[in-house]
């Protein structure tokens, strides 16, 4: 995962003009179909990093990596300028505000990026369909918010199941904050915010969770050797490619 | 040419060489991939919790967002997995 490029304050920036996604790679087929048409040439496999950017109707790309950011940009500074540049080309619409919940496919992956961005994970959880789209209209108020952009990562369920490897979580619906645990497989309730909470107060909660998280740190070497050794396995649902994970593995 | 200019040609030679030898930095594109204790994901050298890219995880909900915004898209595909270790991009 790149560190200068993506997490420069440019480009983060810059990144305000855009619709940024990030799918986890090997973890949808349908996605995987697009991805190795648009990121990775329309060949048969994936590869584990891949950057573009596109169009808004994803009928063009714009620029292209099929590995990341720093393969297209000498650095950070000439990326955000030329994503301030791209911006400028398309003229903003009237409604051209982002609302939706930014959220990861299921709670499952959403612990495990979270444990990867080092972030806390917000899951929403509700009884039924209904109650889950209204506590996420309820997080669209103010997660947008410059003080709240891109400080969590989010998923949402209605199958209590989900929530078994979450400590401490109970029946109670709302918006769980959850901290993940090293490897992303499990995590702990940090707090659990009702439903009825009003904009105002939901997002003094969040600033204030984000502003007392401590991020743990993590050597790549380490996690992977410490991980194999501990037997972590992620299951994904499009298979990696064997030279994608080692030959070598236990 | 007399001592002087020719010095003065060579230093002029050893600097250009030097500029352009194989003593430049190699560009971001060359970079070897990081190493050490790092805080992760796109906020890698921060231990608080700071502003950071808002990312959309569902390919068809970003997708979405662009066509009725008009905005473009800044598309990356990350495995959050490494040699099937979890929790490591």
């Amino acid at each position: 995962m790149d560190r200068s490029f993506l997490s420069d304050a440019g480009v983060i920036k810059a990144s305000r003009d855009f619709v940024c996604i990030r799918t986890a790679t090997y973890e949808d087929k349908q996605e995987a179909k697009f991805l190795k048409k648009t990121l990775f040439g329309g060949g048969d496999d994936l590869r584990n990093f891949g950057f573009s950017i596109l169009s808004p109707d994803a009928s063009r790309k714009l620029k292209q990596s099929n590995r990341g950011p720093n393969f297209a940009y000498q650095d950070a500074g000439q990326m955000g300028a030329d994503l301030r540049r791209i911006a400028k080309q398309y003229s903003q619409q009237k409604d051209d505000a982002i609302h939706g919940l930014p959220q990861m496919k299921n709670v499952r992956l959403g612990l495990n990026v979270a444990s990867c961005d080092g972030l806390p994970c917000i899951v929403v959880h509700g009884k039924d369909n209904a109650e889950v789209d209204r506590l996420a209209k309820k997080l669209d108020q103010v997660i947008w918010d410059d003080d709240l952009m891109g400080k969590f990562i989010y998923a949402s369920t209605s199958n209590r199941v989900d929530l078994k490897p979450v400590q401490g979580s109970t029946r109670k619906t709302g918006i769980l904050v959850i901290a993940p645990n090293e490897y992303g497989t499990q995590g702990r309730m940090i707090e659990t915010i009702g439903g009825d909470v009003g904009p105002s107060a939901l997002k003094q909660a969040l600033v204030k969770l984000a502003d007392n998280y401590a991020r743990p740190s993590k050597s790549h070497g380490s996690h992977v050797r410490y991980g194999r050794r501990n037997g972590e396995d992620w299951k994904t649902e499009v298979p990696v490619p064997d030279r994608r994970r080692g030959n070598n593995r236990r | 040419m007399n001592p002087k200019s020719q010095f003065i040609s060579f230093v002029t030679l050893v600097a250009i060489v030097f500029m352009h030898g194989p003593w430049i930095e190699p560009s971001a594109a060359q970079l070897a991939p990081p190493t050490g204790a790092s805080f992760g994901g796109s906020m890698p050298g921060s231990k608080q919790v700071v502003p950071g890219i808002a990312w959309f995880g569902v390919l068809e909900d970003g997708l979405e967002q662009a066509k009725r915004t008009g905005k473009p898209i800044l598309l990356v595909s990350a495995a959050p997995q490494c040699s099937g270790v979890p929790g490591m991009w």
